[in-house]
Protein backbone atom coordinates (compact mmCIF):
# COMPACT_ATOMS: atom_id res chain seq x y z
CA UNK A 1 0.00 0.00 0.00
CA UNK A 2 1.29 3.43 -0.95
CA UNK A 3 0.85 5.99 1.81
CA UNK A 4 0.30 9.54 0.54
CA UNK A 5 -0.91 11.84 3.30
CA UNK A 6 -0.65 12.10 7.03
CA UNK A 7 -3.86 10.58 8.35
CA UNK A 8 -5.50 9.76 11.63
CA UNK A 9 -8.08 7.33 12.95
CA UNK A 10 -9.61 6.60 16.32
CA UNK A 11 -10.18 8.75 19.39
CA UNK A 12 -8.52 9.49 22.69
CA UNK A 13 -11.45 8.09 24.62
CA UNK A 14 -11.10 5.27 27.10
CA UNK A 15 -10.84 1.81 25.47
CA UNK A 16 -9.93 3.32 22.11
CA UNK A 17 -6.68 4.27 20.41
CA UNK A 18 -5.76 7.15 18.16
CA UNK A 19 -3.41 6.31 15.32
CA UNK A 20 -1.56 8.87 13.26
CA UNK A 21 0.28 7.61 10.21
CA UNK A 22 2.45 9.36 7.63
CA UNK A 23 4.60 8.22 4.70
CA UNK A 24 8.14 7.40 5.83
CA UNK A 25 11.54 6.63 4.36
CA UNK A 26 13.44 4.41 6.77
CA UNK A 27 11.25 1.47 7.64
CA UNK A 28 8.55 1.69 10.28
CA UNK A 29 9.20 4.41 12.86
CA UNK A 30 6.76 3.54 15.61
CA UNK A 31 6.05 5.53 18.73
CA UNK A 32 3.62 4.24 21.34
CA UNK A 33 2.08 6.11 24.22
CA UNK A 34 -0.30 3.96 26.24
CA UNK A 35 -2.14 4.02 29.54
CA UNK A 36 -1.23 0.34 29.82
CA UNK A 37 2.32 0.62 28.47
CA UNK A 38 3.90 -1.48 31.20
CA UNK A 39 1.49 -4.39 30.92
CA UNK A 40 0.80 -4.41 27.18
CA UNK A 41 3.41 -2.19 25.46
CA UNK A 42 5.04 -5.11 23.67
CA UNK A 43 1.72 -6.66 22.63
CA UNK A 44 0.55 -3.31 21.20
CA UNK A 45 3.78 -2.93 19.23
CA UNK A 46 3.42 -6.46 17.85
CA UNK A 47 -0.21 -5.88 16.79
CA UNK A 48 0.59 -2.61 15.04
CA UNK A 49 3.63 -3.99 13.20
CA UNK A 50 1.67 -7.08 12.25
CA UNK A 51 -1.23 -5.04 10.86
CA UNK A 52 1.10 -2.77 8.89
CA UNK A 53 2.90 -5.77 7.46
CA UNK A 54 -0.40 -7.36 6.36
CA UNK A 55 -1.23 -4.10 4.58
CA UNK A 56 2.14 -4.21 2.83
CA UNK A 57 3.40 -1.03 4.46
CA UNK A 58 7.16 -1.01 4.85
CA UNK A 59 7.92 2.67 5.39
CA UNK A 60 5.84 4.83 7.70
CA UNK A 61 5.89 7.08 10.72
CA UNK A 62 3.27 5.78 13.11
CA UNK A 63 2.17 7.36 16.36
CA UNK A 64 -0.08 5.30 18.61
CA UNK A 65 -1.90 6.95 21.46
CA UNK A 66 -3.52 4.02 23.17
CA UNK A 67 -6.16 4.39 25.86
CA UNK A 68 -6.51 0.72 26.69
CA UNK A 69 -7.99 -0.47 23.38
CA UNK A 70 -8.67 -4.15 22.78
CA UNK A 71 -6.48 -5.72 20.12
CA UNK A 72 -9.29 -5.86 17.56
CA UNK A 73 -9.93 -2.12 18.06
CA UNK A 74 -6.25 -1.35 17.72
CA UNK A 75 -5.96 -3.30 14.47
CA UNK A 76 -9.09 -1.66 13.07
CA UNK A 77 -7.80 1.80 13.89
CA UNK A 78 -4.43 1.10 12.26
CA UNK A 79 -6.14 -0.22 9.13
CA UNK A 80 -8.46 2.76 8.94
CA UNK A 81 -5.61 5.25 9.35
CA UNK A 82 -3.59 3.47 6.68
CA UNK A 83 -6.46 3.46 4.17
CA UNK A 84 -7.12 7.12 4.81
CA UNK A 85 -3.43 7.87 4.35
CA UNK A 86 -3.44 6.00 1.06
CA UNK A 87 -6.60 7.82 -0.04
CA UNK A 88 -8.50 4.54 -0.45
CA UNK A 89 -12.18 4.91 0.33
CA UNK A 90 -13.79 2.10 -1.62
CA UNK A 91 -12.99 -1.46 -2.63
CA UNK A 92 -11.37 -2.37 0.66
CA UNK A 93 -10.51 -6.10 0.65
CA UNK A 94 -12.25 -6.96 3.92
CA UNK A 95 -11.76 -10.72 3.50
CA UNK A 96 -8.01 -10.42 3.56
CA UNK A 97 -7.95 -8.82 6.96
CA UNK B 1 -21.61 11.71 25.45
CA UNK B 2 -20.36 12.96 22.10
CA UNK B 3 -18.65 16.19 21.25
CA UNK B 4 -20.53 18.12 18.55
CA UNK B 5 -20.39 21.44 16.72
CA UNK B 6 -22.28 24.07 18.69
CA UNK B 7 -21.67 27.20 16.56
CA UNK B 8 -25.20 27.24 15.23
CA UNK B 9 -26.94 27.25 18.61
CA UNK B 10 -27.22 30.68 20.19
CA UNK B 11 -28.18 29.12 23.52
CA UNK B 12 -25.14 26.80 23.63
CA UNK B 13 -22.83 29.59 22.50
CA UNK B 14 -24.10 31.73 25.37
CA UNK B 15 -23.48 28.81 27.74
CA UNK B 16 -20.03 28.50 26.23
CA UNK B 17 -19.27 32.13 27.05
CA UNK B 18 -20.35 31.51 30.65
CA UNK B 19 -18.24 28.33 30.87
CA UNK B 20 -15.13 30.16 29.64
CA UNK B 21 -15.81 32.97 32.08
CA UNK B 22 -16.14 30.51 35.01
CA UNK B 23 -12.93 28.79 33.93
CA UNK B 24 -11.02 32.07 33.70
CA UNK B 25 -10.25 31.63 30.02
CA UNK B 26 -10.15 34.61 27.70
CA UNK B 27 -12.83 34.22 25.05
CA UNK B 28 -11.68 34.59 21.46
CA UNK B 29 -14.34 35.55 18.95
CA UNK B 30 -12.72 34.21 15.83
CA UNK B 31 -13.18 30.49 15.34
CA UNK B 32 -13.54 28.19 12.34
CA UNK B 33 -15.59 25.76 14.42
CA UNK B 34 -16.76 25.59 18.02
CA UNK B 35 -17.19 22.17 19.63
CA UNK B 36 -18.94 21.25 22.84
CA UNK B 37 -20.25 18.39 24.93
CA UNK B 38 -23.84 18.56 26.14
CA UNK B 39 -24.86 16.44 29.15
CA UNK B 40 -28.08 14.44 29.60
CA UNK B 41 -29.92 17.52 30.83
CA UNK B 42 -28.96 19.63 27.84
CA UNK B 43 -26.32 21.61 29.67
CA UNK B 44 -23.00 22.46 28.03
CA UNK B 45 -20.18 20.91 30.06
CA UNK B 46 -17.14 21.26 27.79
CA UNK B 47 -16.13 23.52 24.92
CA UNK B 48 -13.29 24.34 22.53
CA UNK B 49 -12.54 26.30 19.34
CA UNK B 50 -10.71 25.22 16.20
CA UNK B 51 -8.97 28.11 14.57
CA UNK B 52 -6.44 27.58 11.79
CA UNK B 53 -4.02 24.98 13.02
CA UNK B 54 -4.80 25.51 16.68
CA UNK B 55 -7.28 24.34 19.30
CA UNK B 56 -8.18 27.16 21.63
CA UNK B 57 -10.45 28.27 24.46
CA UNK B 58 -10.79 24.75 25.81
CA UNK B 59 -12.71 24.37 29.05
CA UNK B 60 -14.40 21.56 30.99
CA UNK B 61 -17.01 22.33 33.64
CA UNK B 62 -15.68 21.81 37.14
CA UNK B 63 -18.44 19.31 37.99
CA UNK B 64 -17.34 17.05 35.13
CA UNK B 65 -13.59 17.04 35.57
CA UNK B 66 -12.02 13.63 35.85
CA UNK B 67 -14.61 12.08 33.54
CA UNK B 68 -12.37 12.10 30.48
CA UNK B 69 -14.48 14.79 28.78
CA UNK B 70 -11.34 16.40 27.47
CA UNK B 71 -10.36 13.30 25.48
CA UNK B 72 -13.77 13.17 23.83
CA UNK B 73 -13.70 16.87 23.03
CA UNK B 74 -10.14 16.92 21.69
CA UNK B 75 -10.75 13.76 19.64
CA UNK B 76 -13.68 15.41 17.86
CA UNK B 77 -11.67 18.58 17.27
CA UNK B 78 -8.67 16.64 15.94
CA UNK B 79 -10.94 14.68 13.63
CA UNK B 80 -12.34 17.95 12.28
CA UNK B 81 -8.82 19.32 11.75
CA UNK B 82 -7.59 16.20 9.93
CA UNK B 83 -10.70 16.07 7.76
CA UNK B 84 -10.02 19.57 6.51
CA UNK B 85 -6.36 18.71 5.88
CA UNK B 86 -4.76 20.19 8.98
CA UNK B 87 -2.68 17.44 10.53
CA UNK B 88 -0.22 19.56 12.49
CA UNK B 89 -2.25 20.88 15.38
CA UNK B 90 -1.29 23.20 18.23
CA UNK B 91 -2.79 24.03 21.57
CA UNK B 92 -1.95 26.80 23.93
CA UNK B 93 -2.73 26.09 27.56
CA UNK B 94 -1.86 27.15 31.08
CA UNK B 95 1.23 25.47 32.53
CA UNK B 96 -0.82 23.60 35.13
CA UNK B 97 -2.83 21.87 32.41
CA UNK B 98 0.14 20.93 30.24
CA UNK B 99 0.51 17.43 31.79
CA UNK B 100 -3.12 16.64 30.91
CA UNK B 101 -2.50 17.44 27.24
CA UNK B 102 0.82 15.59 27.35
CA UNK B 103 -1.24 12.55 28.36
CA UNK B 104 -3.33 12.76 25.20
CA UNK B 105 -0.51 13.07 22.71
CA UNK B 106 0.61 16.70 22.75
CA UNK B 107 4.26 17.68 23.02
CA UNK B 108 5.64 20.88 24.47
CA UNK B 109 7.16 23.44 22.10
CA UNK B 110 7.78 26.36 24.45
CA UNK B 111 6.37 28.06 27.51
CA UNK B 112 5.98 31.54 28.92
CA UNK B 113 6.19 31.06 32.68
CA UNK B 114 3.01 29.66 34.18
CA UNK B 115 0.75 31.65 31.91
CA UNK B 116 1.07 29.70 28.68
CA UNK B 117 2.52 26.54 27.20
CA UNK B 118 2.50 25.90 23.48
CA UNK B 119 2.08 22.25 22.52
CA UNK B 120 1.87 20.40 19.20
CA UNK B 121 0.45 17.01 18.28
CA UNK B 122 3.54 15.98 16.37
CA UNK B 123 6.30 14.27 18.25
CA UNK B 124 9.62 15.88 17.36
CA UNK B 125 7.89 18.53 15.26
CA UNK B 126 9.71 21.55 16.63
CA UNK B 127 12.97 19.61 17.08
CA UNK B 128 12.77 18.52 13.45
CA UNK B 129 12.13 22.09 12.28
CA UNK B 130 15.19 23.33 14.18
CA UNK B 131 17.39 20.47 12.99
CA UNK B 132 16.57 21.25 9.35
CA UNK B 133 17.51 24.96 9.54
CA UNK B 134 20.60 25.96 7.60
CA UNK B 135 23.46 26.85 9.95
CA UNK B 136 25.62 29.99 9.85
CA UNK B 137 29.00 30.74 11.37
CA UNK B 138 30.85 33.26 13.53
CA UNK B 139 28.83 36.02 15.18
CA UNK B 140 25.22 35.34 14.26
CA UNK B 141 22.21 37.59 14.24
CA UNK B 142 18.53 37.07 13.49
CA UNK B 143 15.60 39.04 12.13
CA UNK B 144 11.98 37.92 11.95
CA UNK B 145 9.87 39.64 9.31
CA UNK B 146 6.53 39.28 7.64
CA UNK B 147 7.79 41.24 4.60
CA UNK B 148 4.30 42.02 3.36
CA UNK B 149 5.83 43.22 1.03
CA UNK B 150 9.64 43.34 1.47
CA UNK B 151 10.57 47.05 1.54
CA UNK B 152 13.74 49.13 1.55
CA UNK B 153 13.14 49.32 5.31
CA UNK B 154 13.51 45.53 5.67
CA UNK B 155 16.58 45.65 3.48
CA UNK B 156 18.05 48.44 5.60
CA UNK B 157 17.53 46.38 8.76
CA UNK B 158 19.21 43.34 7.16
CA UNK B 159 22.15 45.51 6.04
CA UNK B 160 22.57 47.00 9.53
CA UNK B 161 22.54 43.47 10.97
CA UNK B 162 25.08 42.19 8.42
CA UNK B 163 27.49 45.00 9.33
CA UNK B 164 27.99 43.55 12.80
CA UNK B 165 27.40 39.83 12.16
CA UNK B 166 29.04 37.11 10.08
CA UNK B 167 25.69 35.41 9.47
CA UNK B 168 22.23 36.94 9.56
CA UNK B 169 19.32 34.51 9.81
CA UNK B 170 16.22 36.06 8.30
CA UNK B 171 12.99 34.29 9.25
CA UNK B 172 10.01 35.00 7.03
CA UNK B 173 6.63 34.52 8.73
CA UNK B 174 5.08 31.39 7.24
CA UNK B 175 1.47 32.12 8.17
CA UNK B 176 -0.58 32.99 5.11
CA UNK B 177 -2.67 35.77 6.59
CA UNK B 178 -1.20 38.61 4.61
CA UNK B 179 -1.96 40.37 1.33
CA UNK B 180 1.06 38.75 -0.29
CA UNK B 181 1.32 34.96 -0.20
CA UNK B 182 4.12 33.28 1.71
CA UNK B 183 5.75 32.09 -1.53
CA UNK B 184 5.80 35.65 -2.91
CA UNK B 185 7.06 37.12 0.34
CA UNK B 186 9.80 34.49 0.60
CA UNK B 187 10.87 35.21 -2.98
CA UNK B 188 10.92 38.97 -2.28
CA UNK B 189 13.18 38.44 0.73
CA UNK B 190 15.47 35.95 -1.03
CA UNK B 191 16.00 38.28 -4.00
CA UNK B 192 16.12 41.38 -1.83
CA UNK B 193 19.00 40.16 0.35
CA UNK B 194 20.87 38.16 -2.29
CA UNK B 195 23.80 40.59 -2.29
CA UNK B 196 23.97 40.92 1.51
CA UNK B 197 26.91 38.89 2.80
CA UNK B 198 25.99 36.19 5.31
CA UNK B 199 22.22 36.44 4.86
CA UNK B 200 20.39 33.11 5.28
CA UNK B 201 16.64 33.09 4.61
CA UNK B 202 14.36 30.68 6.49
CA UNK B 203 10.65 30.08 6.94
CA UNK B 204 9.35 30.45 10.51
CA UNK B 205 7.39 27.26 9.93
CA UNK B 206 4.32 27.17 12.10
CA UNK B 207 6.32 28.30 15.09
CA UNK B 208 7.31 31.97 15.29
CA UNK B 209 4.65 34.65 14.88
CA UNK B 210 2.17 31.99 13.84
CA UNK B 211 -1.52 32.22 14.51
CA UNK B 212 -1.06 29.31 16.91
CA UNK B 213 1.43 31.20 19.04
CA UNK B 214 0.49 34.76 18.47
CA UNK B 215 -3.12 35.21 17.37
CA UNK B 216 -3.34 38.85 18.41
CA UNK B 217 -0.63 39.74 15.90
CA UNK B 218 -3.17 38.91 13.24
CA UNK B 219 -6.06 40.60 15.01
CA UNK B 220 -4.33 43.97 14.79
CA UNK B 221 -5.64 45.15 18.10
CA UNK B 222 -4.29 45.14 21.60
CA UNK B 223 -5.74 42.85 24.18
CA UNK B 224 -4.68 41.30 27.47
CA UNK B 225 -3.33 38.27 25.69
CA UNK B 226 -0.76 40.16 23.62
CA UNK B 227 1.95 40.24 26.29
CA UNK B 228 1.56 36.55 27.08
CA UNK B 229 1.56 35.56 23.43
CA UNK B 230 4.60 37.76 22.77
CA UNK B 231 6.42 36.11 25.68
CA UNK B 232 5.56 32.68 24.28
CA UNK B 233 6.84 33.72 20.87
CA UNK B 234 10.03 35.08 22.47
CA UNK B 235 10.55 31.69 24.09
CA UNK B 236 10.12 29.88 20.80
CA UNK B 237 12.75 32.23 19.34
CA UNK B 238 15.11 31.63 22.28
CA UNK B 239 15.08 27.89 21.59
CA UNK B 240 15.79 28.43 17.90
CA UNK B 241 18.51 30.98 18.69
CA UNK B 242 20.20 28.58 21.11
CA UNK B 243 20.34 25.85 18.47
CA UNK B 244 21.71 28.20 15.79
CA UNK B 245 24.11 30.03 18.18
CA UNK B 246 22.37 33.30 17.44
CA UNK B 247 23.46 35.98 19.89
CA UNK B 248 21.69 39.05 18.48
CA UNK B 249 18.15 39.81 17.48
CA UNK B 250 17.47 42.84 15.34
CA UNK B 251 14.13 44.60 15.36
CA UNK B 252 12.91 47.72 13.65
CA UNK B 253 11.39 50.47 15.77
CA UNK B 254 7.61 50.45 15.46
CA UNK B 255 5.85 53.76 15.28
CA UNK B 256 2.55 52.44 13.89
CA UNK B 257 1.29 49.17 15.39
CA UNK B 258 0.50 48.85 19.10
CA UNK B 259 0.72 45.06 18.97
CA UNK B 260 4.14 45.05 17.29
CA UNK B 261 5.27 47.69 19.74
CA UNK B 262 4.26 45.52 22.68
CA UNK B 263 5.95 42.54 21.01
CA UNK B 264 9.19 44.53 20.65
CA UNK B 265 8.99 45.59 24.30
CA UNK B 266 8.65 41.96 25.44
CA UNK B 267 11.60 40.93 23.23
CA UNK B 268 13.81 43.73 24.62
CA UNK B 269 12.85 42.61 28.08
CA UNK B 270 13.16 38.84 27.68
CA UNK B 271 16.01 38.09 25.26
CA UNK B 272 18.89 39.67 27.25
CA UNK B 273 18.01 37.36 30.15
CA UNK B 274 18.91 34.45 27.88
CA UNK B 275 22.14 36.00 26.65
CA UNK B 276 20.69 37.36 23.41
CA UNK B 277 21.30 41.00 22.71
CA UNK B 278 18.25 42.75 21.29
CA UNK B 279 19.01 45.71 19.08
CA UNK B 280 16.30 48.06 18.01
CA UNK B 281 17.17 49.90 14.83
CA UNK B 282 15.57 53.21 13.95
CA UNK B 283 13.33 52.86 10.92
CA UNK B 284 14.59 54.00 7.56
CA UNK B 285 12.96 57.22 6.44
CA UNK B 286 12.61 58.26 2.82
CA UNK B 287 11.55 61.83 2.05
CA UNK B 288 10.86 62.35 5.75
CA UNK B 289 8.46 59.43 6.03
CA UNK B 290 9.14 56.14 7.89
CA UNK B 291 9.18 53.22 5.47
CA UNK B 292 6.59 50.66 6.44
CA UNK B 293 5.01 47.76 4.62
CA UNK B 294 1.54 48.80 5.71
CA UNK B 295 2.16 52.20 4.14
CA UNK B 296 3.21 50.51 0.89
CA UNK B 297 0.06 48.38 0.93
CA UNK B 298 -2.25 51.34 1.36
CA UNK B 299 -0.44 53.24 -1.42
CA UNK B 300 -0.80 50.23 -3.71
CA UNK B 301 -4.44 49.85 -2.77
CA UNK B 302 -5.13 53.48 -3.65
CA UNK B 303 -3.39 53.00 -6.99
CA UNK B 304 -0.39 55.20 -6.20
CA UNK B 305 2.17 52.79 -7.59
CA UNK B 306 4.85 55.43 -8.06
CA UNK B 307 4.98 56.45 -4.41
CA UNK B 308 4.70 52.84 -3.27
CA UNK B 309 7.57 51.74 -5.52
CA UNK B 310 9.79 54.51 -4.14
CA UNK B 311 9.81 52.53 -0.88
CA UNK B 312 10.62 49.17 -2.48
CA UNK B 313 13.83 47.59 -3.77
CA UNK B 314 13.95 46.75 -7.49
CA UNK B 315 13.56 43.03 -6.74
CA UNK B 316 10.25 43.55 -4.90
CA UNK B 317 9.03 45.93 -7.63
CA UNK B 318 9.68 43.20 -10.22
CA UNK B 319 7.80 40.57 -8.22
CA UNK B 320 4.83 42.89 -7.64
CA UNK B 321 4.72 43.70 -11.35
CA UNK B 322 4.52 39.97 -12.06
CA UNK B 323 1.68 39.44 -9.59
CA UNK B 324 -0.45 42.48 -10.43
Amino acid sequence: MQLINRAMAGTLESSDAQISIAPGKDGIVLHIQSTVQNQYGRAIKQSVLDTLSKLGIENAEVDVNDRGALECTLRARVECAAYRSAGIEAGIPWEEM
Amino acid sequence: MDAVRIDSSARLMAERDALLERSGILREEQADAVFGIVDGEGKLVACGNCRGCSLRCIAVDESCRGEDMLSTLVSAMLEYQFMRGISHVFICTKAKNAPIFAGIGFYEVARAGDAAVLMENRRGGFGGYIAALERGSGVQGAIVMNANPFTLGHRYLAQRAAESCDSVHIFVVREDASEFSFEDRLRMVREGVKDIRGAIVHSTGLYMVSRAVFPSYFLKRTEDATAVQAALDANVFIKIAAALSVSRRFIGSEPFSAVTNEYNRVLMDTLPRYGIECRETERLTINGCAVSASNVRSLLASGDKERAFALLPKSTQRIIEQIL
